[in-house]
């Protein structure tokens, strides 16, 4: 079973397979969560874990990008962020999660 | 999984055949068994850089190109090692079963009232007191080594969120690739060499698929890789207890076994440091261009793999300078010095064309700082040079997982330093391991204070993988400073080629 892509195991970062369907390859997309981007901040492993499922997408810590994938843990944490990094919501998934564009 | 076992086999091959048809003429023991060690690492290095450049050249058809002139490069060194015979003439290969069985050493059946019985019985016990302990150590390894790919198939934290990230980008669309060179995502570490990308990318592109079991059998074979030079570089000077005890030392160490089961790079530094090292004693020893050639490409493997490796490069460079104009050398200089320049210029290449073309702003490369900067933040800072040299102390010698291998070597450094200074005879072939263990070091209080990140920080996650680099080095050198020489007995005749006591023949 080893001997198989994943094995047993489920995909690495299969919570961030939906979004690749979403997302064309080539393109740089922001990714914004609970907290502003800090290398040694408490969510940090999250935005880890999504750019090694996302590859060969880039993602942007800082919010720079046309488009952002909207990863919080909660709808109004979520609202929040969106209003402090300027974007706008545009396919909400649930709790806190969707992608979302420069408003 | 067949392509992946195929070529995994090639990959064996190549490195085994391109090795050991290099040695072929030089005389020296067990060649074949260092040509085996050293196989896995310089197939996967050769792999590496092949689809490296092929990636340079065309992205698209990448996998193919690299393909078919690594299969070209197969083709090629069968029919040279084919080609030239294998010259084996005078060396006397010592039999290690003989070792294990000291009764073999007397013609006669000995009585068990003569002393020399009681002390051939007690030679035998030892001994397989001593094997026991090497199959110990060698279980734990495989346990370790089964775990990592049944348990923590993905590694640990850089593993995962670093080098794998840049082998997917490797795979996944090749026409994307150099999206793991974006300043985007600088937490990634952009500018890394990407020997063990490379590598992993290689596997999953014969595979077809991001195979889970790849990963960690690339690192299992490195992992083995260190103890098993060690274990050679001792048998090639006929100390089978060094080498059972060193080797056994090694794979016990609960910082290798920690750093081998999260699958880090730090790994496969530690076997390309140990591999320059040794061979760069074997060069001194046996003054062949072939192993200058040899200490060059694990010289630059080394800087293809971390960064950390250009400057431990940079040392052996010197060292190697400077060992061929105080050894008497010169006849040869420039031979011994082209071949070493050479084989290290294979990874260098990849590696500056990376640096140059793809990253030229990283954290420590191109990081815009003047020579005064440099000064200013090596020499100036006292409260950093304090935090730095406290890790050291508190990570070299309070941490019980080394078994004490940092106060064995400062003992051995120590002790070594004062027979020299006795005899006034300085840079012997005994001392290298030691001199490039220190070396490295001294780099990485360097490295430390020009580091841009919170020292504390980069001491705790950092200063203990850093040190395992130059560990292999430093069990050779204590163990080699300290070893007990058993006193053989005579052989009753050395007309077998087996003799177990004899010197190897010197070209």
């Amino acid at each position: 079973m080893i001997l198989e892509e994943n094995g047993p195991f489920p995909p690495f970062g299969v919570q961030f397979s939906p979004l690749e369907n979403m997302l064309p390859p080539d393109q740089t997309v922001s990714f914004i969560m609970d907290y502003p981007f800090s290398p040694y901040g408490r969510t940090i492993e999250q935005i880890y874990t999504a750019q090694a499922a996302l590859v060969p997408r880039i993602l942007d810590p800082l919010g720079n990008q046309p488009a952002a994938i909207i990863f919080c843990s909660d709808a109004a944490t979520a609202d929040k962020r969106l209003k402090e990094t300027g974007y706008r919501l545009i396919f909400p998934f649930a709790n806190g999660k969707g992608i979302a564009v420069k408003s | 999984m067949i392509n992946l076992a195929l070529s995994f086999i090639l990959v064996f091959m190549t490195g085994f055949l391109f090795i050991h048809f290099l040695l072929k003429k030089i005389f020296f023991p067990y060649p074949r068994f260092l040509a085996v060690i050293l196989a896995g690492p310089a197939g996967f290095l050769f792999a590496s850089l092949l689809l490296f450049w092929s990636y340079v050249l065309s992205p698209i058809n990448a996998a193919g190109i690299a393909s078919l002139a690594f299969l070209g490069s197969v083709a090629l060194l069968t029919v040279l090692y084919c080609r030239h015979p294998d010259i084996s003439l005078p060396v006397s290969k010592p039999a290690l079963w003989i070792y294990f069985f000291p009764f073999a050493n007397h013609d006669s059946k000995l009585s068990w009232r003569t002393p020399e019985f009681w002390r051939c019985l007690f030679l035998f016990l030892f001994r397989i007191l001593l094997l026991g302990l090497f199959f110990y150590a060698l279980g734990i390894f495989l346990r370790l080594f089964l775990l990592s790919m049944l348990n923590n198939f993905y590694g640990g934290w850089d593993v995962k969120f670093i080098w794998h990230v840049k082998a997917k980008f490797f795979f996944r669309d090749p026409e994307q690739w150099q999206g793991m060179f974006s300043p985007v995502f600088n937490w990634t570490h952009p500018e890394y060499p990407l020997l063990i990308p490379a590598v992993v990318a290689w596997g999953w592109h014969w595979a077809g698929k991001e195979l889970l079991i790849w990963p960690p059998m690339i690192n299992g074979i490195f992992a083995l890789a260190v103890p098993g030079l060690i274990f050679w570089y001792f048998l090639s000077k006929q100390r089978f207890m060094t080498a059972f005890l060193a080797s056994s030392f090694f794979l016990l160490s609960g910082v290798f076994q920690f750093w081998m089961y999260e699958q880090y790079t730090d790994i496969p530094l530690c076997f390309f440091y140990t591999a320059a090292g040794l061979l760069l004693i074997q060069a001194c020893r046996f003054r062949a261009v072939q192993f200058f050639f040899i200490t060059g490409l694990m010289a630059g493997g080394a800087l293809w793999t971390k960064n950390e490796g250009f400057v431990f490069a940079g040392w052996t460079t010197l060292l190697t300078g400077l060992l061929i104009v105080q050894r008497k050398l010169r006849s040869k200089a420039k031979s011994f010095s082209l071949s070493f320049l050479a084989g290290l210029s294979l990874p260098l290449g990849a590696f500056l064309y990376q640096k140059f073309m793809f990253t030229p702003r990283g954290e420590y490369w191109g990081a815009g700082h003047t020579l005064q900067d440099y000064f200013q933040m090596i020499f100036l800072d006292p409260q950093k040079t304090k935090i730095v040299f406290q890790g050291f102390a508190a990570y070299l010698f309070r941490n019980p997982d080394w078994n004490y291998l940092w106060w064995f070597f400062a003992a051995a450094i120590l002790y070594r330093f004062w027979v020299n200074l006795r005899r006034r005879n300085f840079g012997n072939s005994q001392d290298i391991a030691g001199i490039l263990t220190l070396m490295a070091l001294a780099g990485y209080v360097t490295v430390l204070h020009i580091s841009p990140y919170e020292i504390r920080m980069q001491i705790d996650t950092a200063l203990i993988r850093l040190l395992l680099h130059a560990s292999g080095l430093a069990t050779v050198f204590a163990f080699e400073t300290f070893e007990w020489v058993e006193s053989s007995p005579k052989p009753a005749s050395l007309k077998s080629s087996s003799a177990p006591f004899q010197t190897a023949h010197r070209p």
